[in-house]
């Protein structure tokens, strides 16, 4: 597993559950990737990043901003761009970050005459639940390790403000209406 | 009650808002125990989902207790501790019946505009937008489920909130991801934004967040 973020505690997070870690903020994501697959790329790439990545780790992901800021885009593409061309030929791009509109830019070129494979969706959370209930309830898996901040309702406001900024380690909000 | 309401880019404010009612017997009203904040409501607070209004109430990732029940509704009773998927789905439509439950035909009052962006229409969501249904969200401290019959997921008293609060979206929504890429042994995967979700364990992420 390679994992690219830049935010610290999610990549300490990430390489104590084994993955390799890439910091796209003081790397070239594709030539590391590149190294790490002898060349021949990913065999499946996930963006669960979506329509707002970090804006200045490159050229394109600044010009996706200032079309969206002039209206003339309504998404930031930038990780679905690199997912692409960071799979192998064959491979999967597994959309899971949410986009919302009409996306400028994307390298069909490269998807088609390297035959990728998309894969996107809205969850159907339902489907899941019964077995991935199964798994909390066998210790297979105890997803509260995420939890980095606690809180009341109340305090929402300024978690969401700490959130988005990243403040304190900030990965996942819990709050309770009676905290 | 008190609710999470978006007001603006960046604006988030704790505020009274009308207590949620039963519309439909299929309904059921929930006391919610705990709610998280998702990657991808920083996409409303950040203003660049379209369709949003000032005051909505937003959060899907919500479990608490039922509180009330519709006449209809044969499988929840007061007192049930349930966990809500985030897609509300009719679990008797085309989609529904096939599994695609975030597809749902029935779930989102606002298809006609969706169909008009996106050429269809999914499910309604809650707290996303005027474009998938409007529906109050659960950041606050009481809910209406609709299609409760469907959705909500009753979940053992021995297991803490935290440990299946996130059955809501992320942990779901991080399988699915690695589901989709048919992971075979001495495969390489690629993740861009990590540890969102239940599960660096299964070696899975989740839901979005800005990053990248």
């Amino acid at each position: 597993m390679i994992a690219i973020d830049t935010v610290p505690e999610r990549m300490n997070m990430a390489k104590a559950a084994g993955a390799n870690v890439l910091d796209f903020m003081k790397e070239d994501v594709y030539e590391r990737i590149q190294d790490l697959t002898s060349g021949r790329g990913a065999d499946a790439c996930i963006d669960a990043v979506g329509t707002e990545p970090h804006t200045t780790a490159s050229l394109d992901s600044v010009i996706d901003r200032v079309k969206v800021a002039t209206f003339m885009g309504t998404d930031r593409p930038h990780v679905l761009r690199q997912a692409i061309h960071c799979c192998r030929n064959f491979g999967t791009v597994s959309i899971v970050g949410v986009y919302g509109g009409f996306l400028d830019k994307i390298p069909m070129g490269s998807a088609i005459n390297r035959g990728l494979t998309f894969r996107m969706a809205q969850t159907p959370v339902q489907h899941y639940l019964p077995k991935l209930l199964k798994r909390i309830e066998d210790g297979q898996i105890d997803p509260s390790f995420v939890v980095t901040d606690r809180a009341s309702l109340a305090d929402g406001p300024d978690l969401y403000k700490k959130f988005r900024d990243r403040q304190d380690g900030c990965i996942k909000v819990v709050m309770k209406p009676e905290a | 009650m008190k609710a999470l309401c978006w007001h603006g880019k960046s604006d988030m404010r704790y505020e009274t808002v009308p207590d949620p009612k039963i519309q439909d017997p299929r309904d059921a009203i929930i006391k919610v125990t705990a709610c998280a904040i998702c990657g991808s409501d920083l996409h409303i607070y950040n203003g660049v989902i379209p369709g949003m209004e000032g005051g909505d109430v937003i959060g899907h990732e919500t479990m608490g207790e039922v509180v009330e029940v519709g006449s209809a509704n044969k499988k929840l009773k007061v007192g049930d501790r349930v966990v809500v998927p985030f897609t509300i789905s009719c679990g008797e439509c085309f989609f529904c019946q096939r599994g695609y439950f975030s597809g749902c035909e029935r779930s989102n009052p606002d298809a006609a505009k969706a169909a008009k962006l996106w050429g269809h229409s999914p499910a309604g969501l809650f707290g996303y937008s005027h474009l998938l249904g409007g529906y109050p969200g659960g950041q606050a401290e009481y809910m209406r489920v609709p299609f409760a019959d469907i959705g909500p997921i009753k979940v053992p008293e021995h297991l803490s909130d935290e440990q299946v609060l996130f059955l809501s979206d992320i942990f779901p929504t991080g399988y699915m991801a690695a589901e989709f890429c048919d992971i075979k042994d001495g495969d390489t995967i690629a993740i861009w934004a990590v540890v969102r979700s239940g599960s660096s364990r299964s070696g899975v992420p989740s839901c979005s967040a800005p990053a990248g």
